[in-house]
């Protein structure tokens, strides 16, 4: 399983990198993207399985990559990992189709929670 | 101030502790900025907040180091800077939440203390933690957004 993770940190790319091995997903190959228009290109190129996006980000935010894919057709399951934990973020995102929210500070047990229904 | 000390506590030792692995212990406020750098974030609602985080080189070298799970001499300038900014952004979104409103938080930035004015301080709260034996400073402060700044220059004018 091909998985984009999109962050404008690199330390947070690599702590979501880390997360995902400690919550077992050991199979997964993990493509970084730093904002979401770079995300965009990378989708296109490489195909992912699943996106997971920051929210706030330089050139284009994680709600606006999910829009612009819906709008391609792209049906790729995108969640989002955000330290934005307002109830009208989370209620954004599931209306634009997020398939999860997952607010920073998170635990590999909350990303084995809400990736684990998309892996089978 | 919509929080209080003890939920900027909480929140930070969320962020610090039960995700990164960090021990922090709470210690007296630390007002001395001498030799700290500081990342902050605002977050832009019915008033505008500013959240900084406070630290010397060497708590933010390690900070990263903990985040990046490697030796921070292995680290570039950079990669310090984008785990410390990614710290205050963690804090300053959480603190967002808890406020209940509709705001927008920008983007975090880093620089030293003294590029941040004291300008229009309404409203200030200020924890210190202790971390790898340095201290962590939070400092959140609301203030007026700058449309109501001018009503209030305006409705002084007039008075």
């Amino acid at each position: 399983m091909k998985i984009l993770i999109v962050d404008d940190s690199k330390a947070m790319r690599m702590i979501v990198r880390r997360s995902l091995t400690q919550a077992g997903f050991s199979n997964v190959e993990a493509i970084e993207a730093c904002n979401g228009a770079e995300a965009l290109d990378v989708v296109e190129q490489q195909s992912p399985d699943l996106v997971l996006s920051d929210w706030n980000m330089p050139e284009m935010k994680g709600i606006d990559l999910l829009k612009a894919l819906r709008s391609k057709g792209r049906k790729v399951p995108l969640g989002f990992i955000t330290s934005e934990s307002s109830p009208e973020i989370r209620d954004q995102a599931v209306e634009s189709g997020a398939s999860f929210v997952i607010v920073k500070p998170f635990t590999p047990a909350a990303i084995e929670l809400a990736l684990r229904p998309l892996m089978v | 101030m919509r929080i209080d000390e003890q939920c900027l506590q909480q929140i930070t030792m969320d962020v610090c502790t039960s995700m990164l692995g960090l021990e922090l212990k709470p210690v007296p406020v630390d007002r001395n900025t001498e030799q700290q750098m500081v990342a902050s974030v605002e977050i832009h609602g019915e008033r505008r907040t500013v959240v900084e985080v406070f630290a010397n080189d060497f708590l933010i070298a390690n900070i990263a180091g903990a985040m990046y799970c490697s030796d921070h001499g292995n680290l570039s300038e950079s990669d310090i800077r984008d785990a410390f900014c990614e710290i205050a952004n963690m804090i300053g979104g959480n603190i967002k939440g808890s406020f209940g409103e509709e705001a927008d938080l920008t983007l975090p930035k880093m620089g030293q203390p003294q590029d941040w004015s004291d300008e229009l301080l309404d409203d200030s709260l200020h924890t210190t933690f202790e971390c790898f034996d340095h201290p962590l400073s939070i400092v959140v402060r609301e203030m007026a957004m700058q449309h109501q700044l001018s009503a209030a220059v305006a409705a002084q004018a007039i008075s």
